[in-house]
């Protein structure tokens, strides 16, 4: 079978992205870090991870946005199939730059939280960790996202609209969620919720890209 | 009125400085005197006293001690950053986390966790709301964003500490045996400074806190933190402490450039030349001694061997550092500090880093046992109400408690955070906790014995111990003799149990004009265990029955008693008869089981002496299991043990009593953030 590869974007500040290359190579990808200046991007995926890239100074993601490997997946995502996945702070980077549609704003109460969370996705129930400062998710007209699976809370933590956790772009292969589906999948007692992502992305980029059903 | 008056250095103190330099020592020197021979940074009436515990190895003046396991070294120590958080609680204890997570990189060991021992007045207060509210944010906005996870920790609510935040960090870091930098200097190298541009923040802040806390306490003597560039230093440390020609590392905490040079060189037996206008500065018009005194944050200190240049510039740059070489360091063991050619201190380094050392007196002080009488409805109804019990998801949510993939669990209800480590396929456990209400001396065995057990009752083998001591003024004989007990004890319970101290850390002067802190010892502990079958998991489930494991009568029980209770649990565990264990906390028996009920949602009946419900500290266990005849197997062992009931349903039961788990759990859940509401 063909092995998929999978780079991971560390900006400086990223603290995610060691336990997040792990996880991917559980499940069978091949799997490398990048740095956030890199333009050349040959991989299946490219996951940016959690973290507080450049400090989160300004807002989350508003000086990531601007590092050459972001204007490179633009560019790449008109050209060629590639999967793009964005974790906590890389779904804000994804918004920030408009590559996902939205904003996220600080949580209602204005703190950091960090607790297992109830999600739903294509009808599948998991739980999964948050730990975000600004994880609510805000859009004008949701009628934007009309050709978006959603990932939802069932409780909602931080006033996101419509309890939206994560957002999935059929059409462009980009994902952005602000749980951590990376820290629930080798960690000893911990579940193993995190293949509801990850699977679900393999499965995608092996019938989509390559064919392999 | 002579400068080292203004400067409130003790006579003694001075007069040993004079005696040593062989003249009296200028105004520059004069300061810097005053700085490493404050007792934040000099330890002068506790040095004394802190040389005679169990200790496993030889990082005795090493910025954290270690335990191994494998061929990884696990450093950890616990830092106070008391003084900082009465007058600027965010930045407080941002900064005190900053400066723990510096001393475990300092030797060159990745920070992998962190715990906090947090103490307030009573959540009433408005003092209290504020301080947590700071404290809290302060710790959850530096941790978070510097990618440690805090995976345990304590927070106590006493009235006693309502004007005197005590803030409590403990850090761990792993490295490989054969990677340690320590941090003696050899001669001929560069003096380096890594990391943030000095200023004027934090000046003074050794003998702020080396004083009682007034209305004229300074903010500017409060450091800033910066949680990025922490981010950025702790990356490029590790990488650069990689590099051979790396001789030695040290943060610059308190008293900033001086101390961390003068002790690199006084431990290698060196000397150094410093020449000040070479240090990266924020503002040109800094004065030389404020360069000296600066408690900047995120900068650390390395001594580099001349050919090594290049290859820490390279590092330097990729994290977009800036770095100065200060100085060089010399054959001599003397500390010479120049200004553009002129020379301001010249001193021999034992007069700078071996200060004048007080004797403490003690007082044998007699106590009165405080038999409490006890009505078991009241005492119930207390412990709900009581913040101190409720659930403190307020504070550890906060934290991210689970960055860097390892924790296996983290604080929750459990007070215990547990990592699994790849790098040596173990886990390891902490777990930290504070007594208050006794004296120094049973706070310090109450301390030690519950940490020991809840490191059992997880399955794992206790193997070392930190501490941060903090007192109000030591020039109280009552507080002199309070810190003795302590002493006392914890020397006396690691050479017994063969627990290795393995750093610590001691604040004294926790005091304002009128108010003084109680003797407030915190320990934590570390544990380790290689196999995960032998992690006894926290779970509880409907119809699990309850025992109770040891002799209640026990008051104080020697080392035999608990290895014994120890090796019972981990066979009754390995045999597969009880599936989890539980230590009883502050609240009792009942307290213990409530905790579970809560968390896990199912009620328990149970029924036994009265007088035993809600007694803290009883040497025993709680067993929980499902097994048919647990009463047979636990005969065999030869030890006190008592049916107690079953976890079940959803109401308490005890005593003709009956309670709703769910009214119960409203408060619980709700006191805190209700109260912070407010």
């Amino acid at each position: 079978m063909k092995k998929l590869t999978a780079s991971i974007v560390k900006f400086p500040g990223s603290n995610c992205e060691n336990e997040t290359l792990e996880a991917v190579k559980y499940f069978n990808f091949d799997a490398y870090f990048i740095s956030h200046k890199e333009t050349v991007i040959d991989s299946d995926l490219v996951i940016l991870p959690g973290g507080f890239s450049f400090g989160d100074y300004v807002s989350c993601g508003r000086i990531a946005k601007f590092s050459p490997v972001i204007s490179s997946l633009k560019e790449l995502i008109k050209r060629r199939k590639i999967f793009i996945l964005g974790i906590c702070n890389g779904f804000q980077i994804l918004t920030e730059a408009n590559i996902l549609p939205g904003a996220i704003l600080e949580n209602i109460g204005g703190k950091f939280i960090c607790d297992d969370v109830e999600l739903t996705f294509l009808n599948k129930n998991f739980s999964l960790p948050i730990a975000h400062h600004q994880g609510r998710y805000y859009i004008d007209n949701f009628e934007d996202l009309k050709n978006y699976e959603i990932i939802k809370y069932k409780n909602n933590p931080n006033g996101s609209m419509a309890n939206i956790a994560g957002l999935y772009d059929k059409k462009r292969y980009i994902m952005g969620l602000m749980p951590h589906p990376e820290r629930n999948v080798i960690t000893p007692f911990k579940s193993k919720d995190g293949k509801n992502i990850f699977e679900f992305i393999r499965n995608i980029i092996e019938k989509d890209f390559y064919g392999i059903i | 009125m002579e400068l080292y008056k203004k400067l409130k250095i003790d006579d003694i103190v001075y007069q040993n400085i004079v005696k040593k330099l062989k003249r009296k020592p200028n105004d520059f020197e004069t300061h810097l005197f005053s700085a490493m021979h404050s007792e934040h940074c000099g330890y002068l009436h506790s040095k004394k006293y802190l040389n005679d515990f169990y200790t496993n190895n030889n990082f005795q003046n090493e910025n954290a001690g270690c335990v191994q396991i494998k061929d990884h070294c696990i450093f950890f120590k616990i830092e106070s950053h008391n003084h900082p958080c009465a007058i600027e609680p965010y930045q407080g204890s941002m900064t005190g986390i900053g400066g723990i997570i510096r001393d475990v990189l300092s030797l060159g060991a990745k920070p992998i966790c962190l715990l906090n021992s947090l103490k307030f007045g009573r959540i009433k207060e408005s003092k209290t709301k504020y301080y947590l509210s700071e404290v809290v944010r302060g710790i959850s906005d530096y941790g978070n964003s510097t990618g440690i996870p805090v995976i345990s920790g304590e927070t106590i609510f006493n009235e006693q500490f309502e004007n005197i935040p005590i803030v409590n960090v403990l850090a761990a870091g792993i490295v490989k045996a054969d990677k340690i930098k320590f941090s003696s200097a050899k001669e001929n190298s560069y003096i380096i400074i890594l990391g943030s541009k000095t200023g004027v923040d934090g000046l003074g802040g050794a003998t702020f806190a080396s004083d009682v806390l007034s209305e004229n306490s300074k903010r500017s003597s409060v450091q800033i933190g910066d949680p990025y560039l922490k981010k950025l230093l702790i990356e490029a440390t590790l990488k650069i402490n990689s590099l051979n020609s790396i001789l030695a590392c040290q943060d610059l905490g308190a008293s900033g450039i001086l101390s961390s040079t003068s002790e690199l060189c006084y431990k290698g037996k060196c000397g150094a030349k410093l020449y000040l206008q070479n240090v990266h500065v924020q503002n040109e018009n800094i004065t030389p001694l404020e360069i000296m005194l600066s408690e900047t944050q995120e900068r650390m200190a390395f001594i580099v061997e001349k050919t090594g240049l290049e290859e820490f510039k390279k590092i330097a740059d990729e994290f977009e550092l800036e770095f100065s070489i200060i100085g060089e360091t010399t054959e001599e063991n003397h500390y010479s500090v120049f200004y553009k050619d002129k020379l301001l201190a010249d001193i021999p380094l034992e007069a700078l880093c071996e200060p004048y050392l007080y004797t403490l007196k003690s007082l044998n002080k007699k106590y009165e046992k405080n038999i409490k009488t006890y009505n078991i409805k009241d005492d119930f109804f207390e412990m709900i109400n009581d913040e101190n019990f409720c659930s403190k998801k307020y504070i550890y949510s906060q934290f991210d408690q689970e960055v860097q993939g390892r924790t296996a669990f983290s604080q929750k209800e459990n007070s215990i955070g547990i990592l699994y480590l790849k790098e040596i396929s173990s886990f390891i456990a902490f777990c930290i906790e504070t007594n208050i209400d006794v004296s120094a001396f049973d706070a310090a065995i109450h301390s030690f014995l519950n940490l020991y057990r809840k490191l059992v009752s997880f399955g794992f083998e206790p193997l070392g111990l930190t501490n941060c001591l903090n007192f109000s003024s030591p020039d109280d004989i009552n507080v002199q003799s309070d810190f003795l007990e302590t002493i006392e004890a914890l020397k006396k319970l690691s050479k017994d149990f063969l627990i290795p101290v393995v750093s610590g850390n001691v604040s004294f002067y926790n005091e304002t004009n009128n108010y003084k802190i109680p003797p407030c010892a915190t320990f934590s502990m570390l544990g380790a265990i290689d196999d995960k079958n032998k992690v006894i998991k926290p779970n509880i489930y409907h119809n699990d029955k309850i025992f109770l494991l040891g002799d209640c009568n026990c008051v104080f029980p020697d080392f035999s008693y608990e290895i014994n209770l120890k090796n019972i649990i981990f066979d009754l565990y390995e045999k597969k008869l009880i599936h989890s264990v539980k230590t009883i906390n502050k609240y009792g028996i009942i307290g213990t089981l409530l905790k579970n009920s809560l968390f896990y949602g199912i009620g328990f009946e149970i029924s036994y002496k009265k007088d035993l419900y809600f007694k803290k500290n009883l040497p025993c266990y709680l067993l929980l299991s499902n097994h048919g005849d647990l009463t047979e197997e636990l005969k065999k062992y030869n030890i006190p043990f008592q049916y107690l009931g079953k976890y079940l349903g959803d109401k308490i039961k005890f005593d003709d009593l009956v309670f709703d788990l769910d009214e119960i759990n409203q408060i619980y859940q709700n006191k805190i953030c209700f109260e912070m509401e407010k």
